[in-house]
């Protein structure tokens, strides 16, 4: 199964390395056909992997390990031992870099997410794009391989490498055959993410190094690292340092409320598979990233702080999202700032710190990559075709395009939280989590889904229903794209997987419930029961403490 | 403090102290000439008394004649200082051929012409 | 105890590989007059030939050096040859290599003789830095380095520019030298010998607190002078000017030999005084807190500078400061406090950050002409269009330079980063942070290198041709870069078995 694990880590990098190889040779029209195949063995083999893990989970019921994060598959291969190596009792105290790969359910769910959404990718640029086509899909491909990387990697440095290194590809799909502001959009982008994560990186080696001071032997390793700090909790106050620190790059990656500025301008500047993908699974490396160091690793620093921080930043960023979204003439721009608003839900869940709440922002996760995912890909589809996203300038185009128009109601719909649909059971399970942890925080997250639901019904209403309007500048342009089609039989294959999967999650979520479960209770125990720390008290006590020893 | 210590100089029979404040004048003074001087000749003079400077006080800590009142020394201040004046003459043709080639192309040794780069 | 010929004979067999080189410089130097005619006009193609003379003596050297397990600890003579030695050897002739292939089409033909003859002069300088173990020792060897630089910075191409930038890095590499030479006085006058384990031994007997002062002044003027190579600050205006107006292979050599030099005398000089019993005030603190100090405000003043060139090779210059920067750090750490050795961490840095600067030089070698240079960072647009194999490997070292996955700059700055975090001190974790920070600032003006390479069109005209063997020394350079990370084990253990 780990040999799956790795073919499915090489397919899209070794398609990628191909396109890239022979950018300069090949038939320009065949890199897309190379880019399909290469995401749709990838997709296959994640669903394959997603069945055996099924079967494997199946077999071994609970797991045995009683480390908070417990991968059932593992492979784990010295990368690098720093320190002094020459004895072996030094060796000892050497911190060890690892490849260590490893499957569990959270991991899976998101890579076939992943695989997913990268054939929808492809298709949406099938006709978008007309440029250096195979420097795009291989940067598309090699994006896809990153993040298959973070959700498989098991070692906090490795974690690190591949979120860092999904940095990269996504810069040159911005900046390349992104809109007119695309230069500015790439690098502010990208230096705000990474300025995020060198601290992160600061946090993460303070989780290591203090691991090691205390005798750990391979420190990196998540499963061990998590385990130990159960064993042996940091100083609360420490814990409040480090999950500030590591919390910079998330909420950045999230992004929450105060750091969410790159986002929209990145959405609105990136071509449509850079938005589906940068919302589906980019934004999930943050979460993602607080659900495998901060919840486990700092449990005291996350109840005490990082509940109510959390809480609070969320409520707000529902709140302003939902607004900011509501005030949007740029369809697209809308959709970016609905993320904010969706991953507001998903953080209150995660934070709720109860199996209910974070089952919710697990699911959220998945949920808004694939609502959000097809609400850019239709923007993208009707941008093709008009080549503009004002909503001033559409109008009732469903009379035109009553497929796309269908398609959207349905997506908007699920992005809403309509019962049945996907959105549904994620936003509620996190809601009732954070009801059962403060009522309050819940209550006023409550209110973004009625502004989810105003702001998104707004711009259908405007768009695709009421009197039709296109815009007549681009009617001389008609020659060349001919005229105004309803969606073709390749954009109905990218939509459909959507919003079956959509529909799939919303009448029957408890299979997916299933498969992230056992690993979402392992952190989920650490928070039963424990009491929040006072930590003005334990600094009183310590300057106290600190004072009578002068004496 | 200052005072007491030029007395000593003044008063006492000559020792490594007064030869390490010869070289320290030494030093600065060709420190001085090659941070002030236009012309490259001039340069050089001061690199001549930057380097013989140090020179002076190897010697200084290596002569058995002079009482450092620490550990007795070896030969090794007289070789360094051997080494340092074949070094300090190859380190001039070097500097003295390239003054040269800068001279046949700006018709001056003066190294404030050389301003081309900068910014 | 032996003689001093005695030990010299007995040291032979350590030099080796440097008696190599010396040989062929001496070959290169005596009969290269023979093959050019007297207006100076070589043969056409005879630098290739002298090219690989230089490259057959490299390989002769780096076999020796390879198949040399040479290492005696510590010892009295002139020369020591330790697992610092073995170190920086091999990395020098490597890197050497590499320099040369690139100063092949850089040179006309009737200076090529002597232009490669200088370069395995300075190699020999380096690798003897790293053997010295007697202060006369070390001044020569670093003077090894600086004469023949000033003649490799000259000899290129005789533009006026470049002359300026030969002067004025030897103006202030001699005196650099001369503020060395005066620290080493005060050494000497404080300990009673010029050999290094003689004065290690003198200090950590406690025979000279008398002379606390002189050990003071002589550690301060050791590391102004050394900075001085380092390319810290305040001793870093040279560098733009100089890099501005030089050949990319010399800048590559400028940016890799004063550094590794720099490095190798402070970590021989540095444990002499450092930690042993000479005076509290010297021991630890006051050393440690003025390199970081310097370490501080050499990466910061690097970078914010670098962010506002336009001329490729200052640029890197300033690029070149900062990495000193974050190397100095290494220097800062102590390493009994860590897990991580602060030296160890420092050398396996110095190693990529010199590969991959030299692969950045090297393609700009590549892609250079007589008729389109590259020289700002405008002569770079549209280059992915051009060039997309060269385009490529420069944003591979690019982002290795910013420290950025798969490439191993991004393992060089997590050592350090473990290294000065681990430490725990409130020094360490303020070195830590500042270079988080100076990280950041970095990636902007490399960012905008390849943006110009990708993003931009190239201006209509001819398109310069490829020079193949820079750009191909360069490519080796980055998927080096990128292999390095994958299979680091070897790189950090050779790094990290010296122990100061």
């Amino acid at each position: 199964m780990i040999q799956l694990l790795f073919i499915l880590l090489l397919v899209p990098l070794g398609a990628g390395g191909l396109l890239l190889l022979f950018s300069g040779v090949s038939q320009q029209r065949s890199a897309r056909w190379i880019a399909l195949g290469g995401s749709l063995v990838a997709l296959a083999l994640s669903l394959q992997l997603a069945a055996d893990y099924r079967a494997l989970q199946a077999e071994q019921g609970v797991s045995a390990s009683d480390s908070p994060i417990a991968p059932r598959v593992e492979y784990r291969r010295t990368w690098e031992i720093i320190g002094d190596t020459s004895t072996p009792g030094a060796a000892a105290d050497a911190i060890k870099l690892e490849f260590h790969f490893g499957l569990d359910g959270i991991s899976v769910v998101m890579i076939v997410l992943t695989a997913l959404l990268g054939v929808v990718c492809v298709l949406s640029s099938w006709d978008a794009i007309t440029e250096r086509e195979s420097e795009f899909y291989a940067a598309l491909l090699i994006l896809q391989s990153g993040v298959i990387g973070v959700f498989c990697a098991f070692d906090a440095v490795l974690f690190y490498v591949f979120f860092e290194f999904t940095l990269i590809p996504l810069f040159f799909l911005i900046a390349i055959w992104g809109g007119p502001q695309r230069r500015y959009a790439a690098v502010k982008f990208f230096l705000y993410t990474l300025a995020g994560s060198l601290v992160t990186l600061l946090g993460i080696i303070t989780l290591i190094g203090y691991a090691a001071k205390g005798g750990l032997t391979s420190p990196c390793s998540l499963p061990e690292l998590a385990a130990w700090y159960q064993a042996h909790p940091m100083d609360p106050w420490l814990q409040v340092g480090v999950f500030a620190a590591l919390s910079v790059g998330f909420l950045i990656k999230v992004p929450v409320f105060p750091f969410h500025t790159w986002l929209p301008l990145a959405h609105v500047e990136a071509p449509t598979a850079g938005s589906i993908l940068l919302a589906g699974v980019l934004l999930k490396l943050g979460t993602y990233g607080f659900l495998r160091f901060c919840l486990p690793m700092l449990p005291d620093a996350c109840l005490t702080v990082g509940l109510p921080a959390a809480a609070i930043l969320s409520v707000i960023g529902i709140v302003y999202g939902s607004l900011c979204a509501l005030i949007q003439r740029d369809v697209k721009k809308l959709v970016a700032y609905s993320s904010v608003a969706h991953l507001g839900f998903c953080m209150l869940g995660l934070f709720a710190l109860n199996v209910e709440g974070m089952t919710g922002g697990v699911l959220q996760m998945v949920n808004h990559g694939l609502s959000t995912g097809a609400l850019f890909l239709i923007v993208g589809m009707f941008y093709e075709r008009y080549h503009t996203r004002m909503m001033d300038d559409l109008g009732g185009l469903a009379s035109r395009l009553p497929l796309m128009a269908a398609g959207m109601v349905f997506i908007c719909m699920a992005s809403v939280g309509l019962p049945g649909l996907n959105g549904f059971p994620g936003e509620m399970l996190s809601l009732a989590g954070m009801f059962k942890r403060n009522p309050l925080y819940a209550a006023a997250g409550a209110t973004g889904l009625v502004l989810g639901a105003w702001y998104l019904l707004t711009m259908l209403q405007f768009v695709f229903f009421g009197p039709l309007k296109e815009p007549a500048v681009h009617h001389h342009d008609h020659d060349r794209h001919g005229p105004i089609r309803d969606i073709s039989f390749r954009e109905l294959a990218a939509l459909l997987p959507l919003a079956a999967a959509c529909l799939w999650i919303g009448v029957r979520p408890q299979p997916l419930i299933d498969v992230i479960r056992p690993d979402i209770e392992a952190v989920a125990k650490l928070y039963d029961g424990r009491p929040p720390v006072d930590l003005k008290a334990l600094a009183v006590a310590k300057v106290q403490q600190r004072s009578g020893q002068e004496q | 403090m200052t005072s007491s210590l030029l007395a000593n100089l003044l008063t006492e029979p000559p020792g490594v102290a007064h030869y390490m404040t010869v070289g320290a004048v030494m030093f600065v003074c060709g420190a001085m000439c090659m941070a002030t001087k236009r012309n490259a000749l001039g340069v050089l003079m001061g690199i001549e008394l930057v380097l013989n400077g140090a020179n002076l006080n190897f010697i200084a800590f290596g002569s058995k004649y002079l009482d450092n009142g620490g550990p007795q020394l070896g030969l090794d201040g007289s070789l360094i200082a051997l080494f340092v004046i074949v070094l300090a003459a190859a380190e001039a043709a070097v500097a003295l051929a390239i003054a040269l080639n800068f001279y046949n192309n700006h018709d001056s040794i003066d190294v404030d012409r050389a301003d081309q780069l900068q910014g | 105890m032996a003689t001093a010929i005695e030990q010299l004979t007995n040291g032979v067999h350590f030099l080796a590989p440097e008696l190599i080189l010396v040989v062929a410089v001496c070959v290169m130097f005596l009969t290269g007059p023979f093959f050019v005619t007297e207006a100076g006009v070589g043969a056409p193609g005879l630098r290739k030939r002298w090219g690989a003379l230089a490259l057959v003596a490299i390989g002769c050297a780096g076999f020796v050096w390879w198949t040399s397990d040479a290492v005696r600890p510590l010892d009295t003579g002139p020369f020591r040859a330790d697992a610092l030695t073995w170190y920086v050897r091999g990395l020098t002739l490597a890197l050497g290599a590499l320099i040369s292939i690139v100063l092949v089409d850089q040179i006309d033909d009737g200076h090529s003789a002597e232009s490669q003859a200088c370069l395995l002069a300075i190699l020999v300088g380096v690798n003897l830095t790293a053997l010295a173990n007697d202060l006369i020792v070390l001044f020569l060897a670093l003077e090894l380095v600086s004469i023949p630089t000033y003649v490799l910075l000259y000899l290129p191409r005789r533009g006026e520019a470049n002359q300026e930038a030969a002067i004025k890095y030897m103006l202030l590499s001699i005196f650099s030298s001369a503020i060395v030479l005066y620290g080493m006085c005060m050494l000497y006058g404080a300990a009673g010998t010029t050999n290094l384990a003689g004065i290690a031994e003198v200090f950590s007997a406690g025979k000279s607190d008398g002379a606390a002062t002189l050990v003071r002044l002589s550690v301060a003027l050791l590391i102004a002078g050394l900075s001085f190579r380092l390319g810290a600050v305040p001793f870093h205006f040279y560098a733009p000017d100089v890099f501005q107006g030089i050949p990319s292979a010399a800048a590559a050599m400028l940016s890799y030999v004063p550094k590794m030099v720099g490095f190798a005398a402070l970590l021989r000089l540095l444990p002499l005084v450092d930690g042993l019993g000479v005076t509290e005030a010297v021991s630890g603190p006051s050393a440690q807190m003025l390199i970081a100090a310097l370490a501080i405000a050499t990466m910061t003043i690097g970078n914010l500078l670098a962010l506002r060139q336009d001329n490729l090779y200052r640029l890197m210059a300033y690029s070149s400061v900062a990495h000193a920067g974050y190397m100095m750090i290494g220097l800062v750490v102590q390493s009994e406090n860590s897990d991580v050795s602060g030296v160890g961490a420092l050398l396996f840095y110095l190693a990529t950050y010199a590969l991959i600067t030299i692969g950045v030089f090297a393609l700009f070698a590549g892609v250079s002409s007589d008729k389109s240079p590259v020289r700002t960072v405008s002569d770079l647009a549209g280059m992915s269009r051009i060039h997309p194999a060269v385009a490529l490997a420069l944003a591979v070292c690019l982002f290795s330079l910013t420290g950025l996955p798969p490439t191993v700059g991004m393992l060089g700055k997590l050592n350090l980063f473990l290294a000065s975090w681990g430490e725990g001190t409130t020094l360490g974790r303020s070195l830590a942070i500042v270079l988080a920070v100076n990280a950041a600032i970095s990636a902007w003006y490399y960012l905008r290198l390849i943006g110009v390479m990708f993003f931009d069109t190239a201006p209509a005209g001819e398109k310069s041709k490829l020079t193949l063997a820079p750009a191909v020394a360069g490519t080796l350079c980055s998927v080096a870069s990128i292999l390095l990370f994958i299979s680091p084990q070897q790189l950090w253990e050779a790094a990290v078995k010296f122990v100061p």
